[in-house]
């Protein structure tokens, strides 16, 4: 399955403006009608119904507690397919001109769809990111805050568990994720709160990844959507996936990630600022696995032929 | 509906807050008055002037659009919206006017005598406290227009989202 045809969904929280202005703003890029719905009043939600009939949400979040409770809002896309990508980033810059901020409260969470994905695609994917997520969490400079609260690494235990059961179906990896076969997952259920979050593919229907520090550039939203439905097609595509964690190499970690990258097929010109993006924060060089070598260790290299002839003037050698 | 088509550069490049508005009725309306807007292109059929439109834009071939004249209106105006050529205005309806008890609120801090008036943030905490949270909520979003009227008793302006850009030092930011 290529990573173009998977579906998507994304939360993007913001604060300093109150959801009716972002309402507006998203209402700017999709067009269509504002309606302030309200109900439930916690949340507050405003909905954006756009051209296709497709429908934006803004909704308060209470987990934004340094902003008063008027200026909290998270934009809730409806599913959105690849070709939507660029109307989603001229979107966030409408939000960003209408004075909508971030803050280190805020993230980003995004939600692929897990219809295609049965047990074994979903065991490759929970081991395709364990095996790389020292770089990946490296990349995406994720706040230590973060990850010890709302972003928690794929656990060994889970990994151990998926290799000794080799779950087919997604009932039997729900037993291998909760511990029991749980056939009534909750919201606010504890084990949402993982970088990879399949809990949400029982409550929702979605593979959720919850690694993102917020951010209102287009250009980093676009890369990490890009990364996440790689790897997704990565793990749909694969029939196996290897589980052994990789260490982290500062010298070698952005030669590690970008190669990461280019197995996950994001190669060329279309995924050019999404391999800037993702490798900014790498240390090391991305050319050169050891580091670029330094000038003076290039030992120039002197050859010095010489002809031997003989006294007719013919170069020795076999004669016929 | 209610569109601001913006001016672009000699590449193509749309010109944030730039441009005209167009009113209309709905997509296929706003299509209309699109394309009668220059005698080369009012003489094409709608579908073909969307068409050539978009190829224009995304260069070459473009996926075709709906069937339905008023779905491939839509698309249209969806897709000129993507590359950020034409933004949805809010109706005039505006949004935007100070709330209904607005007034009465100002008047009730006032009369209270608890703070200067052109004490923003106060007056904004006093009128949440004193039973007008959607007042509160308002004022604190539109500081600018408070001064205004407080200095010099005018209504307040309507909020305009495509004001200032900030400098892009990335291409796709």
């Amino acid at each position: 399955m290529n990573l173009k045809e998977i579906h998507y969904g994304i939360e993007i929280e913001t604060v300093k403006r109150t959801r009716e202005q972002i309402a507006w703003a998203i209402h700017s890029v999709v067009g269509g009608t504002v309606r302030h719905v309200g109900i439930p009043s916690g949340y507050d939600p405003w909905e954006v119904e756009d051209l296709r009939g497709r429908v934006w949400k803004v909704v308060g979040d209470a987990s934004l507690t340094s902003v008063p409770a008027h200026l909290r809002a998270e934009v809730v896309s409806p599913v959105l397919g690849y070709d939507d990508i660029p109307q989603l980033q001229e979107m966030v810059r409408a939000i960003r001109r209408a004075g909508g901020k971030i803050n280190s409260q805020c993230g980003i969470h995004i939600h692929i769809d897990a219809a295609p994905f049965d047990g074994r695609h979903l065991g490759n994917l929970a081991k395709i990111v364990y095996k790389q997520e020292p770089l990946i969490l490296h990349a995406l400079g994720i706040s230590r805050d973060r990850l010890n609260r709302y972003t928690r690494p794929v656990s060994d235990d889970l990994i151990q568990r998926i290799e000794q059961h080799r779950p087919r179906t997604k009932d039997q990896l729900n037993r291998i994720w909760y511990g029991y076969h749980n056939r009534q997952p909750q919201h606010y259920d504890n084990s949402r709160y993982h970088g990879v979050n399949l809990h949400n593919v029982w409550y929702r229907g979605t593979v959720e990844f919850r690694w993102f520090e917020a951010t209102l550039h287009a250009g980093r939203i676009k890369a990490y959507l890009q990364f996440c439905l790689a790897v997704a097609a990565k793990a749909l595509n694969g029939r196996a996936a290897s589980s052994r964690k990789r260490d982290f190499d500062p010298q070698s970690a952005k030669y590690d990630f970008r190669v990461f990258l280019l197995h996950l097929g994001l190669i060329g010109d279309e995924f050019k600022t999404a391999r800037k993006h993702l490798m900014a924060n790498m240390p090391g060089d991305a050319a050169f696995k050891n580091g670029r070598p330094k000038p003076e260790d290039v030992l120039p290299i002197e050859t010095e032929t010489t002809t031997l002839t003989n006294e007719a003037g013919q170069v020795p050698g076999l004669t016929v | 509906m209610k569109i601001l088509i913006r001016s672009t550069t000699l590449d193509g490049e749309p010109i944030p807050g730039s441009g005209e508005t167009l009113q209309a009725a709905d997509c296929l309306e706003a299509v209309e008055l699109m394309r009668g807007q220059t005698p080369f292109t009012a003489s094409r059929v709608p579908r073909d002037y969307m068409t050539e439109v978009l190829s224009g834009i995304e260069g070459g071939p473009t996926q075709p659009l709906p069937e339905e004249a008023a779905a491939a209106a839509a698309e249209f105006l969806t897709r000129l919206a993507r590359h950020g050529l034409i933004e949805f205005l809010p109706d005039d309806k505006a949004s935007d006017t100070w709330p209904e008890r607005f007034l009465e609120a100002l008047e009730t801090v006032r009369l209270s005598g608890r703070t200067n008036m052109l004490d923003h943030p106060e007056v904004t905490r006093l009128t949440a406290e004193m039973g007008y949270p959607e007042v509160a909520v308002w004022l604190a979003d539109h500081r600018r227009e408070y001064a205004a009227f407080v200095l010099e008793g005018t209504r307040p302006l309507g909020k305009n989202f495509g004001g200032k850009e900030d400098p892009a030092p990335c291409a796709d930011k």
